[in-house]
């Protein structure tokens, strides 16, 4: 009986190679895909008021969703917004009064005292991350609602914002 | 003895130097190729001490009745225009060259407008009320519908952009145009608001997320989910 002399190892290989070469191929696009368009910005920006008409000067407020930092204090405020499906003015009154409680003591309290008492030198424009975009209409309607003029502009996620200007207090 | 022999045969058959070579090469080729793929990713994004300059625009409540309203879709890294004006203007003569409003409402559907990837059609409800009196007026409710979820960013930055050479003509110049921007799309926004503001257009925007299809009553008030949000446009200048 013929039996074959020693052992042919080219097919094993072959199905070695095109595993690996399927694994690497697979975590190459998740690393392709896990690098977002705005992931990996680093951006220094510079907060500048452009508004030619209007001479009162801006307070920036940044949004991510879960704190509002003011500047340039850097002063940290981390709210707790529940979900409410925005289905009509109710919920959103409802989720007002629950943010001006949370607010209530802070230092952007006194942030916007201050902005109501200049009268309307100082306005508050809002700085909404990505991650704000979903629950930043409670957020802007709060501001709204304590009578203060207000802007806001989208940035990118994980841009640095370099402080300008200066403090409050 | 026979064994040893056989052994020594089989252990002499195989010969896989040059397939480990292939295989060494093979994977380190690969790994290079991830690695470059991650650097260049990287360094083409990472833009340091880049000095961005932000706007800082106040919210204009007042008197926006009384303007021209276009909105832009910048939806999932894509962006389109919605002119509901001219759609509502385009029903309403539609309807009106019909004698019934039923058959205004299937003469529009049968036309299937397009306008920028959204197609549009009329969905014709009678109202209890009618059905009680028999006089049959109709509630309408437009629905949109995405069949081209629109212009990416290199459509956008290049000669071929629709979107561009619409929003550059004159007829945005004292229009208000209003951007609906989801989480992706922040930057064709800032694009495209640029270009707004070039040709004198009043500007807003909103962080909302457009799904398709849209319903949108035609009563006047605007209440589908994220035109309910609508505020203003934003004075920059």
């Amino acid at each position: 009986m013929n039996r074959p002399k020693g052992i042919w190892l080219f097919p094993f290989f072959n199905i070695m190679i095109c595993a690996i070469g399927v694994l690497l191929l697979i975590g190459a696009t998740m690393v392709g895909f896990s690098i977002d368009a705005d992931g990996i910005v680093t951006t220094n920006t510079v907060l500048q008021s452009i508004n030619e008409k209007n001479a009162s000067s801006p307070i920036f407020i940044e949004w991510d969703g879960q704190k509002l930092v003011t500047h340039p204090s850097m002063s940290v405020l981390k709210l707790y917004i529940p979900h409410f499906e925005l289905d009509s003015n109710i919920n959103i009154d409802k989720v007002v009064s629950e943010i001006g409680r949370q607010i209530d003591g802070s230092y952007l309290q006194r942030v916007i005292k201050f902005a109501l008492q200049s009268g309307g030198q100082r306005y508050f424009v809002v700085l909404v991350r990505p991650s704000g975009f979903d629950n930043f209409i409670y957020i802007r309607e709060f501001i709204l609602k304590q009578g203060l003029w207000l802007g806001y502009e989208p940035i990118g996620q994980y841009w640095i914002l370099e402080p300008s200007g200066k403090a409050c207090f | 003895m026979f064994l040893n022999d056989r052994n020594k045969n089989a252990h002499r058959a195989i010969k896989s130097d040059s397939l480990i070579d292939i295989l060494v090469s093979v994977v380190g080729f690969m790994i290079v190729l991830v690695l470059f793929t991650v650097i260049t990713g990287r360094g083409n994004q990472i833009i340091r001490e880049a000095k961005v300059t932000i706007l800082a625009p106040i919210l204009q409540q007042s008197n926006v009745n009384n303007v021209a309203r276009v909105l832009v879709l910048c939806q999932g890294r894509r962006a389109c225009i919605l002119d509901m004006d001219a759609i509502i203007e385009e029903i309403d003569k539609t309807i009106q060259n019909c004698d019934r409003i039923r058959n205004g409402v299937k003469e529009f559907n049968r036309q299937k407008i397009t306008k920028f990837g959204l197609q549009f059609r009329i969905k014709s409800y009678a109202t209890p009320d009618s059905l009680i009196k028999r006089k049959n007026p109709r509630l309408l409710t437009l629905i949109i519908s995405s069949i081209d979820p629109g212009e990416r960013l290199k459509t956008l930055n290049s000669s071929e952009s629709h979107v561009v050479s619409e929003l550059n003509s004159d007829k945005y110049q004292s229009k208000w145009v209003h951007f609906l921007v989801d989480k992706q799309s922040v930057d064709i926004f800032r694009l495209l608001r640029s270009i707004a503001l070039e040709r004198g257009a009043l500007v807003g925007w909103e962080p909302v997320e457009i799904k398709f299809p849209m319903e949108e009553p035609l009563t006047g008030v605007e209440d589908a989910p994220g035109f309910n949000l609508i505020r203003g446009f934003q004075q920059t200048r």
